[in-house]
């Protein structure tokens, strides 16, 4: 179905359009999302929450950019709210654990990512866990090269920034990845 | 050291596209129903109510515990005045008719 058409159907409540948006865009934002929350389960709600907002907001889509950038840019601000609720509940969780008679604490369990072969798969938790120290831009940009495989050009429309910036946050994000991964094996040794 | 980074970096080469749950669509329209649920309001504000109205009783209750101290104080202060001029009373009314005299 063309962009037009679809985004037309879309704002006069056709229920057929909608269904046919999820069906194309759910993995994309799934995939996006899932390295930056690193949880599946909170990964496919955040992929809900997404196609809400799109559903409440369709009609004050502009259409300057494509559809799939608008969803994009949907998909990392959604993220990154998240991640800030997030922060506040394990800021509570932390106060909570001091009161724990036990002694134990709710540690946060690592991420494995569904999509990384058995032999990689300790690598890529170290890999992730050094991307969840990134800051939200150099995540973003990080994620949207190298996992989701779009151009400069693609990345700067949905992050607003010129192409030179993306590439000027890409390269910083490995550099502070490289010095978090080397930190970990040096601690491990 | 370096080929141990590289190899750290390298573990995302060739992921694969993960998939939603299944049933994702009925799930999806499932939490639309509810997002429109007016009741929604309520459970989004109901923390932001409770601590606004807990902290309500606490600051009433602070206000009435002082005031109720600075009234019991100002009573005895009164009563200790009243004691005071009613004993004083009775002698200035004999003074100052003998004085008159």
């Amino acid at each position: 179905m063309e962009e037009k058409v679809l985004i037309k159907r879309l704002r006069s409540g056709d229920e057929k359009a909608f269904r046919f948006l999820v069906d194309k865009y759910k993995n994309l934002i799934f995939n996006t999302s899932l390295p930056i929350i690193q949880n599946s389960e909170e990964a496919d709600d955040l992929t809900q929450e997404v196609f809400i907002q799109i559903y409440k907001s369709i009609y004050g889509f502009k259409e300057k950019s494509s559809l799939s950038t608008w969803i994009y840019k949907i998909t990392l601000t959604k993220c990154f709210e998240y991640l800030r609720y997030k922060r506040r509940k394990k800021r509570f969780a932390q106060i909570i654990n001091l009161f724990r008679e036990d002694g134990t604490s709710i540690d946060v369990p690592d991420f494995n990512h569904p999509g990384i072969i058995l032999e990689k798969k300790e690598d890529a938790k170290l890999l992730f866990e050094a991307i969840d120290n990134l800051n939200n831009e150099q995540k973003s940009a990080y994620i949207l090269k190298n996992i989701e495989g779009l151009t400069y050009n693609k990345i700067s429309k949905i992050m607003n920034k010129s192409t030179s910036s993306i590439e000027s946050l890409i390269f910083r994000a490995k550099k502070n990845l490289k010095k978090y991964i080397e930190k970990k094996l040096n601690n491990k040794k | 050291m370096k080929n141990k980074i590289q190899k750290v970096l390298e573990s995302i080469d060739g992921i694969k596209k993960a998939n939603v749950k299944p049933f994702f669509y009925g799930r999806f329209v499932s939490k639309l129903k509810n997002s429109q649920n007016p009741e929604i309001i309520y459970n989004k504000y109901e923390k932001v109510f409770l601590i606004t109205l807990i902290s309500f009783v606490i600051i009433v209750n602070i206000f009435f515990v002082f005031n109720y101290n600075d009234n019991s104080n100002e009573n005895i202060l009164s009563s200790d005045l009243e004691e005071v001029y009613f004993k004083s009373n009775k002698n200035d009314i004999i003074n100052f008719i003998s004085n008159e005299e």
